[in-house]
């Protein structure tokens, strides 16, 4: 029974490369009437599968990225520090990555720049795109009671450790009071529910498949630590920011147009979810839709960075004003 | 010979460390991120692995590296017993083991992760599973090889089976099972990195991994090597008690190839024959794996 969700989520991701090329000849088709006719610049950029890449299929499939001037080639990727070595070896132009993983890439000495803001959570903490979430019939109601236990993250020394560690600080604990462990996103509501676990740490749609199995969410890590937190980011190597600043600004300039879209007609970018990630419909209506910012959020940055620095992630604070040119 | 020896040790050393060299030299040059020279991974390696992460990660790894292979092996040479001893059940369960052996053990992580968790009994159950099927299966073939002159013999004389077993089809099926073990041994070390880089909370692998995560590359780089000198000492391991425990072997057949357990027996006949006053003692001590001739030793070069 519990499989069920988990072989829909990988078809959803196979189904995804499938769709990807297609929204992205199907929008070379439209650019043509659109005003692109001087042949715009094609940039190659990967983001995370999921809200993030759908994000960019979006931009792509509503013409705001030829609008801008840009033709993007989107592929889907596993996000965070993979698609770093892939950027600095030319093989992309852009990549979606997080906050977390660039600021550690930049502060190990690899030239990159952040252009513009990925995904962000909502301001408004009910439709926070990350959850902690407990068994249904878990006695835990509350962060605070998790001292000693396990806890589930997707990946350790990362964005979602480092939210959770100002939770536990939050409530008296702290960073290493709990156990972590890493378990994939898709194996984790199992590992809850089975006490492998006490909790774990889930993101959209795994939160939405969660709570139709019964399990309880009892904390928001990502709005916890800012409303509209920012978590995603697209950076560049310094090199291609600078020979290429048109190409920078045109891209920049699509991914604002898309954000404002979303953020002005979120039901719009809700019904096109089917078609862009080949998510089913049902679930497409009860996601909880990320905030997409369109410029770096500065104090975001700040804030996880500070964390970043107590918890020993980082030595030294990254010039943020260096690092972040969009 | 002492002298002939060491030059061959030289002669070994010289290739790594020409490769070590210029890998530096490049590295030094080239500058690139993800290649640090030398010294700088050495530096990085002496940090962590000595011995910092030693307990932390390095024990943990061996201990499940170590489990498993060890579940592997019994297992698969008391199955292979078996399986070799009984034709009809062998047959039976043929396409079921060819099966289950065609199955890569990573893509059983999931399965595993949901059936044990992410603590350590699903890493063990993951490198058993993989090292087990060259054991079982060169077990069987190595049972079903034994020179039947010498079964027919050890049934006439009504020894008992499980004398039978241990000290007649065990050892001569010893030379296969250890081929085996030996291949199953390298899989359980790339299951152990394997299985660390889902749902583990300590362990080389990981290390490697949260290393190449945080873009710290020489530590990962360090992290490598180590698994590349463990995978080489275990190896060395392997053949230095493979070579005393087949001493018997190797010195009667005078090759490292298939078992030849005749040829040894009818030489061993020979040279004592006032103290074996009959012909079972003869079968049980030849077939032996124990005391063997020291006569007619090879040097190890001939060894695969």
């Amino acid at each position: 029974m519990t499989t069920w969700p988990r072989i829909g989520a990988a078809l959803a991701a196979a189904a995804l490369l499938v769709s990807g090329c297609g929204s992205d000849s199907d929008s070379g088709g439209s650019a043509g009437g659109g005003g692109g006719d001087e042949g715009p610049v094609t940039l190659r950029v990967a983001d995370t599968n999921g809200a993030p890449l759908y994000f960019l299929q979006y931009g792509i499939q509503q013409g705001f990225f030829e609008d801008a001037g840009v033709t993007l080639e989107a592929t889907a990727s596993s996000g965070g520090a993979t698609v770093i070595p892939q950027l600095v070896s030319g093989d992309l132009d852009i990549a979606g990555s997080n906050v977390v993983s660039v600021m550690i890439a930049s502060s190990q000495g690899l030239p990159l720049k952040m252009v513009a803001a990925g995904t962000s959570t909502s301001e408004e903490p009910e439709q926070d795109f990350s959850a902690l979430m407990v068994a249904g019939d878990s006695p835990i109601t509350d962060i605070g009671q998790l001292d000693g236990q396990k806890v589930a993250v997707n990946t350790l020394r990362n964005i979602n450790d480092i939210v959770l560690g100002h939770m536990l600080e939050d409530a008296g604990l702290s960073y290493d009071s709990v156990d972590l462990v890493e378990i994939p996103f898709p194996d984790m509501p199992a590992a809850i529910e089975s006490g492998d676990v006490a909790a774990g740490v889930l993101i959209e749609p795994f939160i939405t498949v969660a709570e139709k199995q019964g399990m309880k969410i009892i904390g928001r890590p990502y709005s916890d630590l800012k409303p509209g937190l920012q978590i995603g980011t697209y950076v560049m190597t310094e090199q291609f920011v600078n020979e290429n600043a048109d190409a920078v600004a045109a891209f920049q300039e699509g991914v604002q147009a898309t954000a404002d879209a979303i953020a002005e007609d979120p039901e719009a970018f809700r019904k096109a979810l089917p078609d862009l990630g080949d998510i089913s419909p049902e679930l497409a209506e009860q996601v909880r839709i990320n905030l997409w910012k369109g410029e770096t959020d500065k104090e975001s940055l700040q804030l996880v960075q500070e964390l970043m620095v107590e918890y020993g992630l980082l030595e030294d604070e990254v010039d943020l004003d260096e690092l972040v040119v969009g | 010979m002492i002298r002939a020896r060491l030059g061959d040790w030289a002669l070994a050393l010289v290739v790594p460390l020409l490769l070590l060299v210029g890998y530096d030299l490049w590295a030094r040059g080239a500058g690139d991120f993800f290649f640090p020279p030398l010294s700088v991974i050495g530096g990085n390696f002496a940090d962590d692995w000595l011995f910092e992460r030693v307990p932390t990660d390095l024990l943990p790894s061996l201990g499940r590296m170590l489990a498993g292979y060890a579940i592997a092996v019994v297992l698969g040479v008391a199955a292979g017993m078996l399986l070799g001893s009984l034709r009809t059940l062998a047959t039976a369960l043929d396409p079921v083991l060819q099966f289950l052996r065609a199955l890569p053990p990573p893509a059983l992580i999931p399965v595993s992760l949901l059936v044990f968790g992410a603590g350590d009994s699903a890493k063990v159950f993951l490198i058993a599973l993989g090292a087990l099927w060259p054991v079982l299966l060169n077990t069987v073939d190595g049972v079903r090889g034994v020179d039947q002159t010498a079964m027919d013999m050890a049934r006439s004389y009504r020894i008992p089976t499980s004398a039978r077993l241990l000290r007649v089809v065990l050892p001569a099926a010893l030379p296969r099972i250890f081929a085996g073990a030996r291949t199953a041994l390298s899989i359980a070390i790339i299951l152990m990195v394997v299985s660390e880089l889902v749902g583990a909370s300590n362990g080389v692998g990981h290390t490697v991994q949260l290393a190449q995560r945080g873009f710290n590359i020489p530590e990962m780089w360090a992290g490598t090597l180590l698994l590349g000198l463990v995978g080489f000492a275990f190896n060395a391991l392997f053949v230095a008690v493979e070579r005393r425990v087949l001493r018997w072997h190797h010195g009667s057949t005078g090759r490292g190839g298939a078992p030849t357990v005749r040829r040894s027996r009818l030489r061993r006949e020979r040279p004592r024959p006032a103290l074996t006053p009959t012909r079972t003692a003869v079968v049980l001590e030849s077939a032996d794996a124990g005391p063997a001739t020291p006569d007619g030793r090879v040097p190890d070069a001939r060894r695969p």
